[in-house]
């Protein structure tokens, strides 16, 4: 018998390494008949693109595409780690989300491992047929990077049916005041509140300072979040989550919070929340008890005929530099963002209005809503696109967004414990501090 | 092999704590600013604040409890004794991103278990984990479930390796519980304690993907959750730099190192 000299657990543990490498190698991968490989971390999308497959085929027999789910979180590494060392396993096409977009930016310009697309989308004539502010998320430099996939404006919806029985009439709710008023009239501490607000994230926070028309930075790259627009916009907003008048609460944040959400939504724990076209989708799928009972209204504005809307996440679909064949890409881009039965397919799936402004006549987007007690959803989110913030990205904007929810947490204690008193001092002083420390990486980090 | 995955990103690393990067493609040399610059963030301060209170609370809290288990279900007469030990231990076998989800959603105010359970005796809608002053607790609590039963396991190998005739000769003597303990016990498990508290406190130091499954993959509410391999991560791969990460990691381990040497020294581990 044959003794294996480092004993039976090595030993084991090499049989089990050559039968499963002879196995690899007697049983190579079959090569994929793709010429496009489209990389998305969103299964909606997923599932849409993969139906509108057949028609992408008939169009353009020339194209075959190979259609991949990956986690959000790994799809970022891969593709950034792919970027930095011209690794090969990159995608020819690729969905990006709005909050990371920024780190594929951070670099030499031509460092950016995505194709500028601006001339095409000049030529094209889609630069035009788009809403503007939505390409500044996507732009850096000069160029645009991607093709954007939504505009995503943002309502307030509620409990149609609790804010009857309780005589709330939404449509006085036109500003914010009077909103505040109503939600300290129908606020039960602990019991329920008026709207759902995160207390010590920023998640809320940047939906009003989007809308106030303030932002992390502006289109040159310098940070503004500590400037009197955002100011202010946090002394209005801290007294809405923190001590007695509070008319807001959320449940923490995270996926498990939001899990929960429904369950509060349908215990009626919340009134209103704060409603991107998005998330209009989740609560139908989410929450069917709730089928007729809720609706939604444009944001109340922060003075009579400002701005009623803001904006909440996003996606661009890129074509990659290591692309080879970029029209191609940029082809199935166009078709799977812009052809009418994959849109009407998406937006019945997903409420998210697309950012072309000729698609918005489309029968579909028209269409009233049974879940949100008869609205015409599409219509109402697509009388706002027009009025979104911009949103910049920048290579920052993780930095910064952790840095604004710093000074929030300092902010609200302060008030928690001194209430208006020197609030507005702190304020600056807390937003100063943090906004310096993102301007202090800021300057240090660039390598242009 | 050596060379390959240890020996060359040991130096490599070493190199690009040296250099500010974009990715590895972009890089200049910054000589020692990348430390400079780590000594006066405030964020690696708390960075290294949160975890160090993390491994505090992990060495105080975790072990204690993982001794006294190990010391109870040791009894031969207790009944079901193997039934617990597989319950204390099996939380270890889900794996921390499991525990996270599980304890992401106990924590949650209002609708989680944690707070129906304080709702019992006090009417109050506990936030684990958007207070900031709650984070770390709410995190020790949960290393406490997933960890504690692992322990145990060391502990009861060391405790069942003790003489039961050393016992029985200090019963003879007289000796009672505590004094058993102290002079028959804890000699006869010292080399695994060590073990187990070196072990412990190098695994607290390295505490990422629990609180950044629990945090929603963040540093928490106004940092509270930031740890040293979370601000690592940050500044690595969320960032792209490469070289003021690797700077961070060799303060790290140089740190790990004092502590494994200042602990060896305290439990006489060094002089044997």
């Amino acid at each position: 018998m044959i003794i294996f000299p480092f004993g039976k657990a090595p030993a084991v543990i090499l049989v089990a390494a050559l039968l499963a490498g002879g196995w690899l190698l007697l049983h190579p991968r079959g090569k994929e008949d793709a010429n496009l490989v489209l990389w998305s971390f969103a299964k909606t999308h997923i599932t849409a693109y993969n139906q509108a497959l057949p028609a992408l085929n008939h169009a353009y027999p020339d194209v075959k595409l190979s259609v991949k789910q990956i986690h959000f979180e790994a799809l970022n590494r891969r593709l950034l780690s792919s970027f930095w060392s011209d690794l090969p396993s990159q995608p020819d096409l690729v969905e990006i989300e709005i909050s990371c977009v920024g780190t594929y930016f951070k670099g030499p310009k031509e460092q950016i491992g995505f194709e500028d697309l601006k001339p095409r989308l000049v030529e094209s004539g889609m630069y035009n047929r788009i809403v503007r502010n939505r390409l500044a998320t996507w732009s850096n430099r000069g160029g645009i990077y991607g093709i954007p996939n939504d505009v995503h404006p943002v309502m307030l919806a509620y409990r149609r049916d609790i804010a009857d029985s309780l005589g709330i009439c939404v449509d006085s709710l036109y500003t914010w005041d009077r909103f505040i008023e109503a939600g300290r009239r129908f606020t039960v501490e602990g019991e329920r509140y008026m709207i759902e607000l995160n207390e010590q994230n920023v998640g809320s926070l940047e939906c009003f300072l989007f809308q106030r028309g303030g932002g992390y930075f502006d289109s040159l790259g310098n940070v503004i979040f500590d400037n009197p627009v955002a100011v202010a916009t946090m002394e209005w907003f801290v007294p809405l989550v923190t001590g007695k008048g509070r008319i807001g609460a959320d449940l923490g944040s995270g996926q498990n919070a939001a899990v929960l959400f429904y369950k509060a939504l349908e215990e009626g724990y919340y009134l209103f929340f704060i409603c991107p076209d998005w998330r209009s989708s989740f609560i139908q799928e989410y929450s069917p008890r709730l089928a007729g009972k809720m609706a939604l209204m444009p944001m109340p504005a922060f003075y009579p005929g400002g701005r009623r809307t803001s904006t909440q996440g996003g996606t661009m679909m890129a074509i990659t530099k290591a692309c080879k064949d970029k029209d191609k890409a940029w082809k199935t881009a166009l078709f799977l963002y812009t052809n009418p039965e994959g849109r009407s397919r998406s937006f019945k799936k997903t409420n998210i209005i697309p950012p072309f402004r000729d698609a918005w006549t489309e029968p579909v987007f028209h269409e009233p809503n049974a879940f949100w007690s008869g609205q015409k959803l599409g219509e109402m989110y697509i009388g706002l696109a027009d009025s979104i913030p911009p949103q910049y990205s920048n290579p920052f904007v993780v930095l910064a967004k952790g840095k604004l929810s710093q000074a929030l947490v300092s902010c609200t204690q302060y008030y928690s414990v001194n209430g208006s008193s020197g609030f507005r001092d702190h304020i600056r002083k807390a937003l100063t501090a943090s906004a310096d420390e993102v301007r202090k990486y800021q300057k240090r980090g660039l390598i242009e | 092999m050596f060379a390959i995955f240890y020996l060359y990103p040991l130096i490599k690393s070493l190199i690009l704590a040296f250099y500010i990067t974009v990715g590895p493609k972009s890089k200049i040399f910054v000589g020692f600013d990348n430390f400079r610059f780590m000594f006066h963030d405030p964020d690696f301060y708390r960075a290294v604040r949160n975890t160090v209170l993390y491994a505090l609370g992990s060495v105080f809290v975790q072990l204690p409890v993982s001794l006294g288990l190990a010391i109870l279900l040791n009894r031969s007469k207790y009944p079901g004794r193997n039934f617990f030990r597989f319950s204390f231990f099996s939380p270890y076998m889900f794996g921390s991103v499991f525990v996270a989800v599980l304890f992401g959603v106990l924590f949650v105010p209002h609708f989680g278990l944690v707070n129906k359970l304080v709702a019992f005796f006090y009417s109050v809608d506990i936030k684990w984990l958007s207070n900031p002053k709650l984070v770390l607790p709410a995190l020790i609590l949960t290393a406490l479930w997933l960890y504690a039963g692992l322990n145990m396991i060391y502990f009861l190998a060391a405790l069942q390796s003790v003489p039961k005739e050393l016992y029985e000769a200090a019963r003879v003597d007289g000796a009672n519980a505590l004094h058993q303990f102290l002079h028959v016990t804890w000699p006869g498990i010292k080399p695994v304690a060590v073990f187990v508290i070196m072990m412990s406190t190098i695994g607290s130091f390295q505490l990422f993907e629990l609180a950044w499954v629990m945090l929603d993959s963040s540093p928490g509410p106004d940092n509270a959750g930031l740890t040293i391999i979370m601000y690592l991560y940050q500044s690595g791969f969320v960032s792209g730099d490469l070289g003021y990460a690797s700077a961070i990691g060799w303060v790290l381990t140089c740190g790990l190192g004092i502590i494994s040497f200042f602990q060896m020294k305290v439990t006489g581990a060094l002089s044997k």
